[in-house]
Order: structure tokens, then C-alpha cells, then sequence
């Protein structure tokens, strides 16, 4: 009996259909999309500012949590390398009350830098320099300590980034200064957009955020994000949801706000949307407001940066991988 | 070294300076500062003692010595004619050269040409810039030889990266390089025609010489007669024993000197010769004809439409031009503004300005448009008809109350995408470098060809804040003619080229100063937003008060007695009923009316509330015992101010 003929299983064919299950399985299971949300209900019992010391435990436990490493400081090492200089994108258009932390920012400031990564190479940066200040940050450019910097003063660049249908100038923070960036928007409702987040917070990246407004901002936040400085600089988002806001955003309304005592952590901007929203979307049930939908402003444009022309991750629950710590 | 020589090398020496201050932006050029001529002629025609006069003493006073040395060893058009003037042409050759060489009656034309010019100076004309030779060179140089010379270098290969800069395009580049070549071409037929028989400067220049120390010498005695001192003979002053040197012709270009085999002529000073005409040969008829000449040519001018009657809508000039009428007593069409200009705008005017105006600058917005930051134009004009101005002065990056306008664009519907094929534009907004943008965009559902419904953004254009400067102009992309189009009505430089609009609202602060309400501290200074600029403020929550019709807002912060910051925002809607409106649609849930104006509620740690047309929201950072009574007093302070200011009714 010839070889040719024998009607058995070759090395040949056990290797294509071993490799062919497994492309197929990846294909059939994907990856999903981590989002930890960490909370400490004792963090800020009224509007008084977090203790920075309990804000840096929950800051470690949502880190280490999100990259299952062993201790904080080895998941932190995880983000960025001793050399890349790090930017912290902070949300400080509405001023405080609804603006990312100082105490936050200055537990992500300390963690780096034990992380390895100098002083110097750390930026604070926002659209505006009076945006920072307005927020209790304090606009410094000196270049032996952590800068924080507004793009007014910092300047945008000239090449026009182009992306469906949007074109902006970048800020030159983003693409000149910083190798990494970790993204700190907040936790809150916007008048227009539905919600504003992990997407919605790379407008402070652009020089005309006011055009991109028109249509609840779809398709154009999705679109924004597809710039690839934003799109690859960004390492991490770590949403400040200590104080939250489930109407009358992107301003402070106090009434409206709560203490939801947590950060929400993703490498996926769509999940930590799409998780944000669904927080948002129940505190306005259980307040008696209407939903974003019934007010036609529903966030479609995260729908959008999770379908087939965007792919910056996924807004499938089936798909996001949801930890709570 | 012999004076020759000398001469020579003064004349590469000044024709370089001369090349590199043409050459070099944000010089100003010493040649036209110092230009006799032109000092005469701006004082004549502004009624008033320029400056440049005593400049031109730098000049005057060594002719008063030497005589026209200026023309034989520094003028860069003279030396430019003179080199022309030494290529050998069939017209100047053998004894026909030293004919062209002698004096010709028609030499003095250039002395009743200057009276013309002067005579339209008085009458407030500076018209005979156009003829000045300095002018002219540097004219002829910036709009025509040097953009030439850009685009020679540019097709040339390797040496295209000796080019530095963009090369610049002149409307009449031709014409003026035509006219300079022309006139370097009359020498072909007679040496330094134009300086002999047109140049003003020349006449005004030989009028003084008359009295210079410095003369010819001429001994009869060695002369053989054999005319070699025509040979190279400059001015046509006659250095030939027997017939008489005039001094007012003579360039002191030491050729006749030079060229004497016999050494029998000789320059000193207070030389004792007899055979010498001081003055030059005038009539009184022809000098009486050119004054008139010329008071007769600025009416005449002037009878023409363009000026006064039917300004050129594109008659745009620089920043800081002063009025037409003074602008055209001191603008001598140098073109150093126009050589300047970074983007290229500025332009030689052909019809734009009227007859009278040929060569003056005007801003041609579909070439380039006016840099906010640039003052350029003001800092090389020689004469102040373009004041020099500081970029603060100019106000277009800030919010200066009085920014310099050029004019106002206006848009052209049926050619603008958005408005006339339902297609996203927004290059005009973006490009528009006013703060806040005089260009603003407002949402609006189109139906497009096919017939979907889409949003998109159609521009409008606040003719308040507009500058004029023409960037939405040049960048419009609609080619052809542009769907946005800048004129000169509303420039800033006349009161009358306006239309009726409300230029730069009164400013008012509807907010408490510290004390008006017990225990609060203004802490912050009062900001003011316009419906365009607003997102500045509150983005992305803007649109919501854009859409109430906000039409201004003011915020301020509040400290009450270091325990309670706040913050206070007061929008002025469209009306009471959009006031009413807004107000309402915020959710009243959680809170509480409070006695105070036309409706009021409090949500403890904020209060909202509404007055007439007016729409005020107080936010405290601080949840206190204290928080909600003191909201209250500072509501009841921002409500006596405004019931105090007239804005209400102004509203």
C-alpha cells in the first residue's frame, strides 16, 4: 500500500487543523476589554476634598487591579519607561467641582515618578492655562519639576491632523512633548454629547473642540480619536468618578452631583465610556430624570468608535470584561 | 587712486547699501529718508514741516559744497544709467557720441518738471514720488526685478536653494520692470538721458549746486581740442574749452578729468574760472507753464471719479493708512510697504485708487491677507502716510475696543458651500484671526441634492468684529470668485466709507463689586463672553445657551468671609420669554423657590434665577450652613445692579 493513498492523518493536516482551530477560536473568542471600577465608599463622604492618602490606596488598588500584577509599583512600571516623558490630559474646562482632581493627579504624579519616570518628564496639560488654574492646578513650565502646561501656552502644531470628519491642529503638548499620556477625564453628563469621558476629554488635545459639537458630536469625537498621536500616545485612562455628575455637565452643578467615590481604569476608551454612561444612566433613574435617549442626546458617537470604521475598542457588555475592587 | 576711481567704488558701495535695504525686510531705506525731493514734496503737500527735511539736509548741505555729486556718486539709478549708458550702441558711436555728449536746451525740461510736481504738492498731491529716481529704483527693484530674479533661482536647479523666501507676485511686476528697462535703454541713445532731461530729483539738486564752492577748471592753454572730456561726459555739462561748464548739470563723474591726456581740467574749490554757467538756463514762459502744469494736473486728477465721489470698494489699504486725502499727500509710491508685506498682499494699485493713486498700496485679499501680529508696512514707510503702528495698536489678536479695520467682508450666499450646496465649509471660521471671531458658525438642516436631510454649519459674519484683513478671503476654497469677499467700507481710517452698524458695544458690568453684598469679596476680575466666543467658556454646554439666544456673558468669582468661593454667571438671552424659557427647562428637581425677581430656586449649595432678559446662575464650591443664605444676599446684590444699570432697557 502506497503512501499516496493511505486516507490518514498526516503531520501536514494535524498541523493546518490545529493552527486553523486556533485562529478560529481567537476569532470566535476576542479579547475582552478590561474597565476596573475601584471605589472606597468612606473616600469623601460630603463635598470636602478626598484624603490624598486614601485616594493614592484606591488609585493603587484600581491599577493593579487592571494589569493583575503582583504590587502596585510593578503595574505602574507597566504604563510608561523610565525615559518617555508622560502626560496627565486633566478635564479642567468647568473649573473645580468638575474637574479632575488635584489630589488624584498629584497620587499619579507621585506613583510615576517611584515608577522611575523623573519629575521632568511629567506634564500636566490641558487647553488652557486659566482652565488649569481655574481647576487648582498651577501653570508651571520649568523643566527640573512636573510641568503644567495649557495648549494656549505650549501652542499647537501646523500640520492639520485629518480624520472623516474632523481636521485639527494638535496640541504640541501631545504630539512634541509627551511620549505616553495617561487620560483623567471625569466622571460626568454633558448637555450636548450625552456624556463626556474617556472620548469626549481628547478635545482638550485639538485646537477647535467648538466645531465638533453639531450632532451630539457624532461622528466627530470618534473621529477625533482616530488622530493617531491620540490614538497612540494614549496608554491609560483613569476616570475620576470621586465626584460625579449625572446632569447639567460639562459645568458644575453642584445639585446635580454626587460622591461616587471612585476611579473607573481602562486601556479601552469605548468600554470605559460605554461603563461611564451606564453609571450615569442609572444615577438619572434613581434621581427621576429622564433618560439620554428621551432627551435626544444619547452618546451615539460611542457607538461609533466601536464600529468598523473607528475599532478604537468595543461598546458589546458581552465583551467588556467589568472588575469591580 | 584717482577720483574715477574713487567714484566707481562709491557708486558700488551705495548701489549695494541701496540693493540690500531693498533686499531686507523691516529696514527702512535711508535713501528715501534722505531724499531731498521727497521731503520737499511732503512738506508741500502735508502743509507741514517733515521730518524728512532734515534728513535731506544730509544731502542738500554737501551740494551746497560740491554741487550734484549725489548724482554721479550715489543715486542707484544714476549709477544703473550710468552703466547702461557705457554699452556701446551704434546711436553714441565716433563723433555722434560727443555730440550726444554736449548740453542740450532740452536738459532744463527737468527743472519745469519739478516746479509741475511741486506746484501739485502744494496742492496736497505727492503725485512726483512716482518720478523720484530713488523712488522709482526702488520700485522698479522690489516689484519687478527682484520677484523676477526669485523666479529665475527657483528654476534653477541647484541654485534653487539660494532662494530663502516664497517669491513674491506684483500686479504690473511687467510694466514696472518695462519702465526700468526703458529708461535704461534711452541711454543707448543719449548718456543718462533720464537724469539729464526728467530727473526731479537731478533739477532740484542742480538748483542748489549753483551756489557750491566747488567748479571746473578749464586751461585753455593745453587743450588740443580734442573733445576726449565728452567722451564719457555724464551730465552734458559742456567740459570742453570754449563753451561755457554747467554747473548745475554736472554729476562729478571726473570722466572729463580722467580722459584729458593733457591733464587741463581739474576740480578746486573756489575755482576762478569765467567760462561757468551757475545757474541753469530757464525760461520764464516754460517755467511759468509748468507751475501751472501742474496746479492744473491735481484737479484735473481729482475730477475724476475714485476718490471722493465712487471710492473703488477695493481701494483697501494698509493698517494705519491715514485718510485718503492725507494718505495721497504723503504716499510716494516707494512700494516699500508693498515689498514688505509677508504674505504677499500688498499690491501696486492700478484703478483701485483713481488715477491719482496709481502705485499706491492696496490690500488684494485673494493674493494674501493682512497678519494680525505684522506692523511692517508702518515701520518702513518713509513718509507716514502708513503711521507706524504696534501689533497692540492694530488690536486683532486681543480684544483692543478700537482694533484698526482695513474694511468688512461680506459673503456671497449663492457661491458659499455650506449655504448654497449643503456642503461642510468652515475654512473661513477657522481661518479668521480675530478674538473673539468675527466669523461665527451656526448649526442649520439643509436638504442636499439628493434629497437628505444632513446638519451642517453655515457661516455668519459679525461686521463688528470684523478687521478686514481678508484671510477668509484667501483661504476661501470656492475658486474663481471667492463665496466671501473683503471691501473697504467700515476701515477705520474714514469716518464717512462705513455702513450703518453699531461698532464696539458699550461695556457694562452687571456684576457686584466687593461690599455690595455683606461679607462677599470680588475675587476674580469680570469676564465677558460674546455667543461666539462662548464655548471659550462653557464647551460643549455653549450651544445650549446659543440656543436660548444668548447674547452676552459675564462671570466673576466671589470669596464669602474665607469660608464659601463661588462663582457667578450672568447670560443676557434674546428676551424675558427666552430668559423664562431657559430658565425653565432646567430640572427643578431637589430644589426650592426663593423671593427674588421674576423666579427664582435654590439647590442649596446653588441658586439660578431670572430678570427680564437676564439669566443669572450662582455655584459655590463649599456646602456650608453658610452656603445658601449667601448665595441669597450676593443674588439680591447682582439684582440691584442690575436693576441699576439701564442694560435692561437697553436690552
Amino acid at each position: 500500500m502506497g503512501m499516496g493513498t493511505q486516507a490518514g492523518i498526516t503531520r501536514r493536516n494535524l498541523l493546518c487543523a490545529g493552527l486553523g482551530g486556533a485562529v478560529a477560536l481567537r476569532a470566535a473568542a476576542p479579547e475582552k476589554s478590561r474597565v476596573v471600577i475601584a471605589s472606597d465608599p468612606a473616600l469623601r463622604a460630603t463635598f470636602a476634598s478626598p484624603e490624598s492618602a486614601r485616594v493614592l490606596k484606591l488609585l493603587d488598588r484600581a491599577v493593579q487591579s487592571f494589569y493583575a500584577a503582583d504590587s502596585p509599583l510593578a503595574a505602574w512600571k507597566k504604563i510608561a519607561r523610565p525615559n518617555e516623558v508622560v502626560g496627565l490630559k486633566v478635564n479642567c474646562l468647568s473649573g473645580r467641582g468638575a474637574a479632575t482632581s488635584t489630589v488624584l493627579v498629584e497620587a499619579i504624579g507621585e506613583r510615576l515618578q517611584q515608577a522611575g519616570i523623573p519629575a521632568r518628564n511629567i506634564v500636566v496639560w490641558d487647553r488652557l492655562n486659566s482652565d488649569l488654574e481655574s481647576a487648582g492646578f498651577q501653570p508651571a513650565s520649568r523643566k527640573d519639576r512636573i510641568r503644567c502646561l495649557g495648549n494656549d501656552s505650549a501652542g499647537y502644531g501646523m500640520d492639520l491632523a485629518v480624520f472623516g470628519s474632523a481636521g485639527s491642529l494638535l496640541s504640541n503638548t501631545l504630539t512634541k512633548t509627551c511620549d505616553a499620556v495617561i487620560n483623567l477625564p471625569v466622571l460626568k453628563d454633558h448637555g450636548i454629547a450625552g456624556v463626556t469621558l474617556a472620548l469626549k476629554n481628547v478635545f482638550g488635545a485639538i485646537h477647535n473642540p467648538n466645531k465638533y459639537h453639531v450632532n451630539a458630536g457624532n461622528p466627530y469625537i470618534a473621529d477625533v480619536n482616530m488622530f493617531p498621536a491620540i490614538r497612540q500616545k494614549i496608554r491609560l485612562t483613569i476616570c475620576d468618578a470621586i465626584s460625579a455628575q449625572y446632569e447639567g455637565g460639562p459645568s458644575y452643578m453642584p445639585q446635580w452631583s454626587w460622591s461616587f467615590n471612585g476611579l473607573l481604569v481602562a486601556r479601552d476608551p469605548v468600554a470605559l465610556d460605554y461603563t461611564g454612561w451606564q453609571i450615569l444612566e442609572r444615577k438619572r433613574a434613581e434621581k427621576g430624570f429622564k433618560s439620554l435617549r428621551d432627551l435626544h442626546r444619547e452618546p451615539l458617537y460611542i457607538a461609533t468608535a466601536a464600529d468598523s470604521a473607528h475599532r478604537l475598542g468595543t461598546n458589546d457588555p458581552q465583551r467588556i470584561d467589568l472588575v469591580k475592587v | 587712486m584717482t577720483l574715477r576711481t574713487l567714484r566707481r567704488l562709491s557708486q558700488i558701495l551705495f548701489l549695494g547699501l541701496f540693493a540690500l535695504f531693498v533686499c531686507t525686510a523691516a529696514l527702512r531705506n535711508p535713501f528715501l529718508e534722505t531724499d531731498p525731493f521727497i521731503a520737499f514734496t511732503n512738506a508741500l503737500a502735508t502743509h507741514a514741516l517733515y521730518r524728512g527735511l532734515l534728513w535731506s539736509l544730509a544731502i542738500l548741505i554737501p551740494t551746497l559744497f560740491l554741487g550734484r555729486f549725489f548724482c554721479g556718486w550715489i543715486c542707484p539709478l544714476g549709477t544703473l544709467n550710468h552703466w547702461a549708458g557705457n554699452i556701446r550702441s551704434v546711436a553714441k558711436s565716433g563723433r555722434r557720441r560727443i555730440q550726444s555728449n554736449r548740453y542740450q536746451p532740452w536738459q532744463a525740461f527737468k527743472y519745469y518738471f519739478l516746479l509741475a510736481l511741486l506746484a501739485a504738492a502744494l496742492l496736497g498731491s505727492a503725485i512726483g514720488g512716482l518720478f523720484d529716481p530713488i523712488v522709482l529704483a526702488a520700485r522698479s527693484l522690489a516689484l519687478s526685478v527682484l520677484p523676477a530674479g526669485s523666479y529665475s533661482l527657483a528654476h534653477a536647479g541647484p541654485l534653487s536653494y539660494l532662494l530663502f523666501s516664497p517669491q513674491a507676485h506684483f500686479r504690473q511686476g511687467f510694466l514696472l520692470g518695462l519702465l526700468l528697462i526703458l529708461i535704461l535703454a534711452l541711454n543707448f541713445r543719449i548718456t543718462r538721458f533720464w537724469c539729464r532731461a526728467l530727473c526731479p530729483l537731478g533739477a532740484l539738486l542742480g538748483l542748489v549746486s549753483r551756489w557750491s564752492i566747488l567748479g571746473l577748471e578749464k586751461n585753455q592753454d593745453q587743450c588740443g581740442d580734442c573733445n576726449r572730456c565728452l567722451l564719457h561726459c555724464q551730465g552734458g555739462d559742456d567740459p570742453i574749452p570754449g563753451a561755457h561748464w554747467r554747473k548745475s548739470e554736472c554729476h562729478l563723474c571726473m570722466n572729463c578729468v580722467a580722459d584729458c591726456p593733457e591733464s587741463g581740467i581739474r576740480f578746486r574749490f573756489f575755482s576762478r574760472t569765467s567760462a561757468s554757467a551757475t545757474a541753469p538756463n530757464l525760461i520764464r514762459r516754460k517755467l511759468l507753464t509748468g507751475v501751472a502744469a501742474g496746479a492744473a494736473a491735481v484737479p484735473l486728477l481729482r475730477a475724476n471719479t475714485g476718490l471722493d465721489a465712487e471710492p473703488h470698494p477695493r481701494r483697501i489699504r494698509p493698517p494705519a493708512a491715514l485718510n485718503e486725502r492725507q494718505f495721497l499727500a504723503r504716499c510716494i509710491r516707494c512700494a516699500e510697504c508693498i515689498r514688505v508685506c509677508p504674505t504677499n498682499a500688498l499690491q501696486p494699485a492700478l484703478a483701485e485708487a483713481g488715477w491719482e493713486g496709481i502705485w499706491t498700496p492696496v490690500l488684494a485679499p485673494r493674493i494674501g491677507y493682512c497678519e494680525p501680529a505684522c506692523t511692517l508696512c508702518g515701520q518702513v514707510c518713509p513718509t507716514g502716510a502708513i503711521w507706524q503702528f504696534t501689533a497692540a495698536e492694530k488690536g486683532w489678536a486681543g480684544t483692543a475696543a478700537h482694533p484698526i479695520r482695513l474694511g468688512t467682508a461680506f459673503y456671497d450666499r449663492g457661491r458659499c458651500l455650506p449655504w448654497a450646496m449643503a456642503t461642510e465649509c468652515i475654512v473661513c471660521e477657522e481661518w479668521c484671526p480675530t478674538s473673539p471671531k468675527a466669523i461665527y458658525l451656526r448649526p442649520a438642516e439643509v436638504t442636499d441634492s439628493a434629497g437628505n436631510a444632513k446638519q451642517i454649519q453655515q457661516p455668519y459674519l459679525d461686521p463688528e468684529r470684523c478687521v478686514g484683513c481678508g484671510a477668509c478671503e484667501f483661504a476661501c476654497p470656492v475658486k474663481g470668485e471667492p463665496a466671501i469677499h473683503v471691501t473697504s467700507v467700515g476701515e477705520s481710517r474714514s469716518p464717512t466709507n462705513q455702513i450703518l452698524l453699531r461698532r464696539a458695544p458699550k461695556s457694562v458690568d452687571w456684576l457686584p463689586d466687593t461690599g455690595d453684598a455683606p461679607g462677599w469679596t470680588k475675587s476674580g476680575e469680570t469676564r465677558q463672553f460674546d455667543p461666539a466666543g462662548l464655548w471659550k467658556y462653557i464647551d460643549g454646554d455653549a450651544e445650549r445657551y446659543l440656543r436660548a439666544g444668548v447674547r452676552r456673558t459675564l462671570t466673576a468669582t466671589y470669596r464669602y468671609r474665607n469660608t464659601v468661593e463661588a462663582v457667578v454667571d450672568i447670560h443676557l438671552m434674546a428676551s424675558p420669554a427666552a430668559a423664562r424659557a431657559f430658565f425653565e427647562s432646567e430640572p427643578a428637581v431637589g430644589s426650592r423657590p426663593v423671593p427674588l425677581d421674576d423666579a427664582a430656586r435654590t439647590y442649596g449649595q446653588s441658586l439660578t434665577f431670572r430678570r427680564a432678559a437676564f439669566f443669572v446662575r450662582l455655584v459655590a464650591y463649599q456646602d456650608t450652613p453658610q452656603t445658601a443664605p449667601a448665595l441669597l444676599s450676593l443674588a439680591r446684590a447682582i439684582d440691584s445692579r442690575l436693576t441699576a444699570t439701564n442694560a435692561i432697557t437697553e436690552s
